[in-house]
């Protein structure tokens, strides 16, 4: 039952994501659509490719990780717009491929990669302040909470924070703790999953506009 | 990485527990922490723009009604000077004057021209008043010595002034926003503050423009500046920081080092008069 909701929550952003494709339209959320996608998609094609071609869960959810972390990434790259932040994701980017390539190289020692993963957390997190503390420093933004971005970057926030320790300790699980312990992991991703849905099921608002900047430029007559 | 060495089962699960109900915890007050800081900064924001609006409210109120009594000035000046010359003149040229004879006649002419002379007189001087000849022809500087040559003609105080760079005119609407504001400057000093001597100075450092006057008598302070701008008094000082508003310049009120003069320092940006005003304040 619990498993069927997980899969439920994960195809919601989809649906939601096509039903209010004109709302989404030239929000910059095609990027976190393909993500939904592929999380949709693993879901789905995992229990087949483990059971047809016999790939390890190590590989499966390392491979994940990387497509994960490069379309979040990706997504919180074109969101940032502070030209002095925007090059904390490229060098964050470099250190993370870095590491992934070394831990592929160094082989599998369990059925997790939980370095990827977690230093995957970290630096998501990371670009998810830096994006929040952006929202703050721009005065065109009056209600942060009625722009689509900041439910999305709140959803990866939220979902990697609270995952982080469980990704940390991922590796060292036996199978039989990691069954029991990864039911964080789900209720998180239901969370991230609704918290996707809100912010595609919203209306583009210009009510999020600052007040303060129209009343001078009405009076002022300055471009926004 | 300490944590991960931790391989006891159930401190394992204390520590997973905790770490994500701590994580979880920092998240969400950090992003309840964003939405209340932001809109504390947009109050903060809106509270600050509902006061410089009434401060504009108060600067245009007193914009209004200074041109009102330059208006009821300008009508008394006509009415009262103007009015009754021209009806005395025209009273030595009634009709009746064909019937004197010549000598009378010849009287009655001239005085008639004395006072049409007084009265071109007069309406010169009105016409000086609102727009002065010597700032149109020959720039601040040289009305401004006049201006300081005059209150030092009539004998009730010394006053002097200096140019000590202004090689190049301004455009004409900015030195007359700056005269006007000297002539406010000036009349207060001679209305309020009982000083023997007052004294201009101009000079420029790098792009900043410096007006600065000297004098000897009860003057006020910048803080004093301030209040008087808040209240509904002080329609003058009101008036001087409009018309610096236009140039986007500032004025300060300060005690001398020595505590003997007051000092007032108009700053002006020399960029911004060298542009042409779209509209100036005359």
């Amino acid at each position: 039952m619990f498993y069927l909701l997980v899969f439920i929550s994960e195809l919601l952003p989809v649906v939601f994501y096509v039903s209010f494709l004109r709302r989404n339209r030239h929000e910059g959320l095609q990027v976190v659509f393909i993500y939904c996608l592929a999380s949709f998609a693993t879901e789905i094609l995992a229990p087949a490719l483990k059971s047809a071609f016999n790939v390890s869960d190590f590989y499966l959810y390392a491979s994940f990780t990387v497509i994960e972390y490069s379309l979040l990434t990706l997504f919180l790259y074109r969101s940032i717009q502070d030209s002095r932040l925007k090059y904390v994701p490229i060098v964050g980017s470099v250190v993370f491929f870095t590491l992934v390539v070394a831990n592929f190289l160094q082989g599998r020692t369990s059925n997790f990669d939980s370095l990827s993963a977690s230093v995957e957390a970290i630096l998501i997190i990371i670009y998810s302040i830096m994006f929040l503390y952006a929202q703050i420093k721009d005065p065109s933004v009056l209600f942060v909470y009625n722009t689509k971005k900041f439910w999305v970057v709140s959803a990866f926030f939220i979902y990697f924070s609270s995952t982080l320790f469980l990704f940390l300790y991922a590796a060292t699980f036996t199978p039989k703790e990691h069954k029991s312990y990864w039911y964080i992991n789900n209720i998180f991703d239901i969370i991230k999953n609704i918290l996707f849905c809100i912010a595609f099921a919203m209306k583009k608002s210009d009510k999020s506009k600052n007040p303060v900047l129209e009343s001078y430029e009405d009076s002022y007559g300055i471009e926004p | 990485m300490i944590i991960l060495e931790v391989t006891n089962p159930g401190t394992v699960s204390q520590v997973l527990f905790l770490g994500t109900i701590g994580m979880l915890a920092l998240t969400i007050g950090l992003i309840v922490f964003i939405i209340f800081h932001q809109r504390r900064v947009i109050r903060y924001q809106l509270r600050l723009q509902r006061m410089e609006q009434d401060q504009q409210k108060l600067l245009l109120n007193a914009s209004i009604r200074l041109q009102e009594e330059e208006r009821q000035r300008i009508a008394a000046d006509l009415h009262d000077d103007a009015g009754p010359l021209l009806a005395t003149a025209r009273l030595y040229l009634n009709e009746n004057l064909v019937n004197l004879d010549k000598t009378t006649q010849l009287q009655s002419i001239y005085n008639a021209k004395q006072i049409i002379d007084d009265t071109i007189q007069l309406i010169r001087n009105i016409s000086h008043s609102l727009m002065p000849p010597t700032l149109k022809n020959f720039g601040l500087e040289s009305a401004v010595n006049d201006l300081f040559q005059k209150i030092s003609g009539s004998g009730s105080m010394n006053a002097s002034s200096r140019f000590h760079d202004y090689r190049e005119r301004l455009q004409p609407e900015n030195e007359l926003i700056i005269f006007r504001v000297i002539q406010e400057l000036v009349n207060n000093i001679l209305k309020h503050s009982n000083a023997s001597f007052i004294h201009l100075t101009q000079n420029t450092s790098g792009s900043k423009f410096f007006i600065r006057l000297h004098h000897d008598g009860r003057g006020i302070t910048q803080n004093d500046f301030n209040k008087l701008n808040k209240s509904n008094v002080g329609l003058g000082l009101k008036n001087i920081q409009s018309r610096l508003k236009v140039l986007h310049g500032q004025i300060f009120f300060e005690k001398d080092l020595s505590q003997t003069y007051y000092k007032v320092t108009i700053e002006l940006i020399k960029e911004e008069m060298a542009k042409p005003e779209p509209s100036g304040l005359e």
